[in-house]
């Protein structure tokens, strides 16, 4: 009696700051008897092996000595979901702004690199992955060019192990549109910053295009420091892809004759009026992440719905649509934001898609993400059913083959105050 | 005349009432989901006058309008116990006490958010007073009449009088670190409490010493001590918005003393730690269902609250306080399926009954139910599915929103300058602590 | 309605007035007695006329009759066959009154109890003293055809009491302590900010200015033994207020305010005036039902074609790209319109109603006011209903039309001599009687221009000054009627800030004219402007400071 005390006071004293207590585990992993989610095929019986952190193969009755079999019985594998936006790893607790890390001060500081700042201990990794997103953009803010966006994995003990291989040079295209309702600016106003913001950027541009061409010269002195100016370089010798950020659908129109005569890889961002505009893209072939889909309309006049189809209409106009929640702590709304998108026109398929596979092809990675196929990096999960639906229960998680433990400080704090004990005196 | 003047504050109840739209409505064959008394399939419930008149099976009516709600879910209106639109003022951020502003002066009835809201089948939000003062302002229970052009229409009459209290950072922020004046702690703002209280006391005693003849001229008017006088006669419910175990604790204790008993309290992020307390006092709490950590107090949360809170005993809410989240409610409720696994009646329980319990309107609103109002919403897969669609919503029996009729345009009020209107980028995090709404403008501060 | 009002409005004092001081650079007037001959007099409440002679004495008009002989004393203005209306009446405005001068707020260290004056609530405070007799503004309202203006102070919740004056040089309060002003405009950064803490205070004021007096008079009655009623000048100036003794005019431009004066108003029961209206439709049963009185703005918003011409240009951009119009343009454009026609029908719905009311100038650019007039009356107004809100209407509002508002014999003489019915084409006031102050208000001649190139600079222009340490710039919008320009200025270094040229003229290539900057003091500011196509060069000079260099280009040109 005394001894069972003694150890439930020992639990409690693990249990109370919210700590991991679990540890994600590594080594060779067999789910039996689930289905596979496929995007052209249904949903495929199937047992997946992982090894190395990849999958190793996917088969009818595949056995495995030495491997940890995971019954999937009535469950279904679906590819870990990527988020194409957020500050996830940047922000920890969002009114204290010395635990902010993406909004650096300056306007042009295209090589600050987000990856750098990551916090592989933050809260929020953990809170977000248990919903089944397993990689997310950390995209830095503020300012014209605020910095390179880095892709993580959501587990990891250093940057560097969470780094997913893709980087992009962020600019937020000078805005149209108002801040605010207490952004009075007159139109005449706007457009006066607006034509100043174009001609600043164009300088820098061309700044960056004539650095590009010294460089190349063999007499060029490689000592010679500009890292703001090399950043873009990397865009415009096609190291590195430009995430453009652009909303208004004038904007949106702008951007598309800015980038028109620019030899680069482009990927627009935010995007809310693409509906709008449609033709442009599909026209200049655009690849977009748009989102949140859970947002209001942009102006007073526009059905209540828009922001919900928006990613629909651009999909069905034939755009690569990717979804982003542009979230830190509630980074785990994404499958919620597929849901609405798939319920607004995008349908589930492409809604999937939309937070797997495309946002892996638009970031080049689809060779290791994006889906549950054989070679891929193992990220993946498990559930007993459509991981839309908000009553849904995650099972397991993988993340580059590791198990991760199903657990954050929410499940935590859950299992600690349930039943509270003592309770009331 | 004094008399008539110290209890000037019912003169607005006395008010002739605004004849408020109401119709005759009749929804055919949907699948009912009563809140209190279980799910009813291809059932007819038929509203006359506003109100529901009876819910059976193959109802015959004749001039009315019908709804065939075969293979819809058909639920009552969506109430939220905590929002921020419909009105033009948030924050009197100048003084730690304001009890005596009253946000339902500032009533706005062509705000789209409210028709954006319909849309997401809300049918009553109560339009709070912000978080900025320790005893910020009184709010109104108003009613989604989407169209009657008199603010005044929006008010639900007879619902019970709120006041918002706030505990925490905010006030300590706003006073304490922005201005430099009490409160800049938690124990300042306890005694922001006990003095107003105090406060409220002594001058009901100098009013009643007038009029019971003892002494011979008006003691001075305070509209503020009045209202704090108000609340010790438990004729205004407390909404406080809080956060922190240890301060939901202070304010029950400080409740205790006055014997004001009537307390919902607000956000209320660590209420999971001390739900038993919360149940004991009978104090109802109205969550986010998953808002956290966009500040320190909000760190150690979880979004298991409702759940837990539900689970002790405690009247919970799902709330939106944003003009997004108000949008979905259905869908923040379901949260609490997959943080805690609620049945489907206690989810929609969180977004229906309980506000409305907590906002004292319970015997009206937030079931179905023959005699309570008709307020309703219908929707195309079950509400508390992701792939859930709001078809019609309707308030007092008269249709509000029409997922098929309604123009895309749906704005009140057009601002003759404007061709097209505005773009408003989206700024992240821009919802969070709407409570403060304001504020920063007043104290020339930035948000973040 | 209001008791306080002044009895008798005007005291000649025309001859002689600095008595015992000789002036040889003024002129004796030889005669105050002027003399109308067949003039047609307006009919109140019509469109009709009376031909009548008019004899005028001692700011009185003295008789009126079909067939006077011309006092022997009498100036004969040529005016026969003219037609003479009643002075207009501008129900409210900030006519002449100082601006005050922008101070750093002060340091409250509670906010939430600032000093009174400070937090804008000054209502015991009257216009004395803060009048400008010299302001541009009072010649051309004169020659508009006002004769009197109600005038509210500056500032933000309860900035004092309005005065009524007389738009003539001299002696021009009539009466000051006229009405009570409120506005919803909450205090900066200190209690009370916002409409709902205004809305508090008000009851909070009222009840007490109520309760004080009450205890006045308890004190009054049997002093002894009762505590002594607090000496508190600001809650004093309320008490006529809360005994209807005194009317609160409540500025209510939105229709949003307009209900919440109006919940005041049934709350507290007091005589509010619902004043500088722009929307009162969907509150006219309330208003008509609390029986409160109406002054409606003669502002508008800016009509369609105008509108265009200058565009939101941020959409216009959009429309560039012809292949993406907004998918709604037509039914927002159509929305648009409607809103406009809203604001340009509010006068005739209340008249269709019933409901008196008089009109504001408040927001109302000098030069839009005839045709936002005929933009009302396109709208539904009746032009005899429009004329009684500038005049008859506005006098019963005041309590004073027993001696104006109209023309007839007894009254006061405040008329207006027109060669044309009012809303004639071409219709010009010639001649303004105000108070028997005589003036006349000679056509413009229409000045020559030079074939072909005349035309050329109306537009909107850019203009960028270059003085030493303060670079200013803005737009110069210059507007042609007939043959003669008018010039607005609107400088952005000081916001919402404009400014009307005067003395305009161009001579083919050049144009001139100055503006009065008050800024302190006054400032007058000479412009040229030299014109070379799309551009132009030139210098502004100001008296003492010397010449500065401008320059600028066309922004857009009329169609």
């Amino acid at each position: 009696m005394k001894y069972t005390y003694i150890l439930s006071l020992l639990l409690l004293s693990t249990f109370c700051y919210g700590q991991q207590v679990q540890k994600p585990q590594n080594g060779i992993f067999l789910l039996k008897n689930g289905k596979i989610q496929t995007f052209d095929q249904g949903q495929i019986e199937a047992d997946v092996l992982i090894m190395e952190g990849r999958i190793k193969e996917i088969h009818n009755d595949i056995s495995h000595p030495g491997a940890q079999v995971i019954d999937c019985t009535n469950h279904i594998i679906y590819p870990g979901m990527i988020d194409g936006g957020t500050r996830l790893g940047l922000s920890e607790v969002g009114s204290i702004s010395l635990t902010q890390d993406h909004g650096e001060i300056g306007s042009y500081a295209p090589h600050l690199d987000a990856l750098t700042a990551i916090n592989p201990s933050s809260v929020n990794i953990p809170v977000t992955r248990v919903n089944g997103v397993t990689t997310s953009l950390a995209v830095p803010s503020r300012g014209r060019f605020p910095g390179t966006a880095a892709l993580i994995d959501l587990h990891g003990y250093t940057p560097e192990q969470m780094y997913a291989g893709f980087k992009g040079v962020v600019l937020n295209f000078p805005s149209t549109g108002r801040r605010g309702s207490w952004d009075r600016r007159s139109d005449e106003d706007i457009q006066k910053a607006d034509k100043k913001a174009k001609k600043e950027l164009n300088d820098f541009w061309k700044q960056a295009e004539l650095r590009q061409g010294i460089l190349a010269h063999p007499d060029a002195d490689a000592a010679d420091y500009n890292p703001q100016l090399d950043a873009l370089v990397d865009v415009l010798n096609k190291d590195r892809t430009l995430m453009l950020e652009v909303n208004r659908k004038s904007d949106i129109l702008n951007a598309l004759s800015w980038i028109r005569d620019k030899d680069i890889n482009v990927i627009f961002t935010g995007v809310s009026e693409g509906y709008l505009v449609t033709d442009s893209l599909t026209h200049y072939n655009i690849d977009v992440i748009t989102g949140p889909v859970l947002s209001n309309p942009g102006r007073s006049s526009d059905r209540y719905d828009v922001a919900y189809a928006n990613a629909a209409v651009m999909q069905k106009a034939g755009i690569k649509v990717a979804l982003r929640t542009n979230e830190s702590e509630n980074v785990r709304n994404l499958p919620f934001n597929a849901g609405f998108a798939a319920t607004y026109g995008m349908g589930y398929i492409e809604a999937l898609k939309a937070v797997t596979i495309n946002s892996a092809e638009i970031f080049g990675i689809d060779k290791d993400y994006g889906s549950v196929e054989t070679g891929k990096i193992a990220n993946l999960f498990v559930a007993d059913g459509d991981p839309f639906e908000t009553k849904t229960k995650i099972k397991y998680l993988f993340i580059k083959g590791w198990n991760i433990p199903m657990e954050s400080r929410h499940t935590l704090l859950y299992d600690e105050y349930l039943k509270r004990s003592p309770g009331i005196e | 005349m004094k008399q008539v003047l110290y209890i000037f504050s019912f003169l607005i109840l006395s008010y002739p009432i605004i004849a408020q739209e109401s119709g005759d409505i009749l929804i055919k064959n949907g699948t009912v989901l009563t809140i209190t008394n279980g799910n009813l399939k291809f059932t007819d419930i038929l509203i006359r006058d506003g109100k529901i008149k009876s819910i059976a099976k193959d109802i015959k009516a004749e001039d009315v309008k019908v709804i065939d709600a075969s293979g819809l879910y058909v639920m009552p209106g969506i109430i939220d116990a905590h929002s921020h639109i419909a009105i033009d003022a948030v924050n009197e951020g100048t003084n730690p006490v304001t009890a005596e502003v009253n946000v339902g002066d500032a009533i706005d009835p062509y705000d789209i958010n409210i028709y954006r809201a319909l849309a997401g089948g809300v049918t009553i939000s109560h339009a709070m007073h912000g978080s900025a003062n320790a005893i910020g302002g009184q709010c109104e229970t108003i009613k989604h009449r989407w169209g009657a052009k008199d603010p005044a229409a929006m008010r639900m009459d007879g619902a019970p009088r709120t006041i918002k209290f706030a505990l925490g950072e905010n006030p300590m922020r706003v006073h304490g670190e922005g201005r430099g004046i009490v409160p800049a702690t938690r124990m300042g703002v306890e005694q922001v409490f006990r003095n107003a209280f105090a406060e409220g006391k002594a001058y009901m005693k100098e009013w009643e010493a007038y009029q019971g003849g003892v002494t011979s001229v008006p003691p001075e008017y305070n509209l503020r001590k009045q209202t704090m006088a108000d609340i010790l006669k438990g004729d205004i419910i407390i909404h406080c918005h809080s956060y922190r175990a240890d301060e939901i604790l202070m304010l029950m204790n400080v409740l205790e003393d006055y014997g004001v008993d009537k307390i919902c309290f607000q956000h209320v992020n660590e209420g999971f730690k001390v739900a038993p307390e919360l149940a004991a006092f009978g104090a109802h709490a109205s969550v986010f269902s998953d808002w956290w950590a966009y500040k320190f107090e909000v760190y150690y949360s979880t979004a298991y609250n409702a759940a837990i809170l539900t689970e002790n005993g405690v009247v919970t809410s799902i709330n939106s306080d944003s003009r997004e989240l108000i949008r979905h409610l259905y869908h923040e409720a379901a949260k609490t399926q997959r943080y805690g696994e609620l049945s489907d009646d206690q989810a929609l329980s969180l977004i229906t009954i309980n506000p409305a319990i907590q906002l004292g309107i319970e015997d009206r609103v937030g079931s179905i139910e023959e005699g309570k109002d008709g307020d309703i919403a219908i929707f195309k897969n079950h509400p508390l599915s992701i792939y859930a669609v709001p078809q019609y919503t309707i308030v007092d029996g008269a249709v509000r929103f029409n997922i098929k009729e309604d123009a895309a345009d749906m704005r009140q009020e057009v601002n003759p300058e404007e061709q097209i209107p505005a773009f408003y980028e989206y700024r992240a995090h821009e919802e969070e602590d709407s409570c403060l709404q304001g504020v920063f403008e007043q104290l020339f501060l930035h948000q973040h | 309605m209001y008791k306080t009002l002044f009895r008798l409005l005007s005291v000649m004092i025309l001859p002689g007035f600095m008595f015992g001081q000789i002036d040889y650079d003024k002129v004796k007037e030889a005669t105050d007695v002027l003399f109308l001959n067949d003039v047609y007099v307006h009919n109140s409440g019509d469109t009709t006329f009376t031909m009548q002679d008019i004899i005028i004495q001692d700011g009185i008009i003295k008789q009126m009759g079909g067939s006077l002989e011309a006092p022997y004393n009498a100036r004969t203005l040529k005016v026969d066959s003219s037609y003479v209306y009643p002075s207009f009446i501008d129900m409210m405005s900030h006519l002449g009154v100082k601006k005050e001068e922008r101070k750093e707020d002060p340091r409250v260290k509670f906010p939430g109890f600032p000093p009174n004056d400070v937090a804008g609530i000054t209502p015991e405070w009257k216009l004395t003293g803060k009048y400008d007799t010299k302001d541009g503004g009072i010649k051309s309202y004169r020659a508009a055809g006002f004769g009197m203006a109600h005038i509210v102070p500056r500032g933000r919740m309860l900035p004092g009491q309005s005065s009524l004056i007389s738009l003539k040089s001299e002696d021009m309060v009539l009466d000051e302590g006229v009405a009570t002003y409120m506005q919803f405009t909450g205090a900066r950064r200190m209690y009370p900010s916002t409409v709902i803490a205004i809305m508090a205070k008000w009851r909070d004021l009222f009840n007490n200015a109520a309760y004080l007096s009450e205890h006045q008079d308890i004190f009054n009655k049997s002093p002894l033994g009762t505590p002594r009623p607090k000496k508190d000048l600001m809650l004093e100036s309320l008490i006529p207020v809360t005994k209807k003794e005194q009317a609160v005019f409540t500025r209510t431009e939105s229709i949003k305010s307009v209900f919440r004066a109006l919940e005041l108003e049934a709350e507290l029961d007091y005589q509010l005036v619902l004043a500088n209206a722009e929307v009162v439709d969907d509150a006219i049963a309330k208003i008509k039902a609390q029986n409160v009185p109406v002054v409606l703005s003669l502002a508008l918003p800016k009509a369609e074609k105008e509108k265009d011409k200058k565009g939101d240009k941020a959409e216009k951009k959009d429309n560039k790209d012809k292949a993406v119009e907004h998918p709604q343009k037509e039914e927002l454009a159509q929305r648009k319109r409607e809103s406009i026609e809203r604001y340009e029908s509010q006068a005739g719905l209340l008249e269709d109603a019933g409901h008196k009311f008089a009109f504001s100038t408040m927001d109302l650019k000098s030069k839009d006011f005839k045709s936002n007039l005929n933009r009302m009356i396109n709208a539904g107004l009746s032009k005899a209903g429009a004329l009684d809100a500038l005049t008859i209407n506005a006098a019963k509002l005041l309590e004073i039309d027993d001696v104006a508002g109209s023309v007839e014999q007894g009254k006061l003489a405040y008329l207006f001599v027109s060669n044309k019915p009012y809303f004639n084409e071409g219709a010009h006031i010639g001649h303004t009687i105000v108070d028997g102050n005589w003036l006349e208000h000679p056509k413009k001649e229409k000045k020559k221009a030079k074939a072909g190139t005349g035309s050329g600079i109306s537009g909107e222009w850019s203009y960028e000054i270059a003085i030493p340490e303060d670079e200013r710039s803005g737009t110069i919008t210059i507007e042609k009627a007939d043959d003669d320009y008018s010039v607005t200025v609107f400088d952005q270094n000081q916001t919402d800030t404009e400014f009307t040229g005067n003395d305009v003229s161009y001579n083919g290539s050049t144009l001139t004219f100055t503006i009065t900057i008050e800024d302190g003091g006054t400032l007058i500011v000479n412009f040229t402007m030299n014109f070379e196509g799309d551009s132009y060069e030139g210098f502004i000079s100001i008296d003492g400071l010397g010449e500065f260099p401008m320059q600028g280009q066309r922004i857009t040109s009329p169609e």
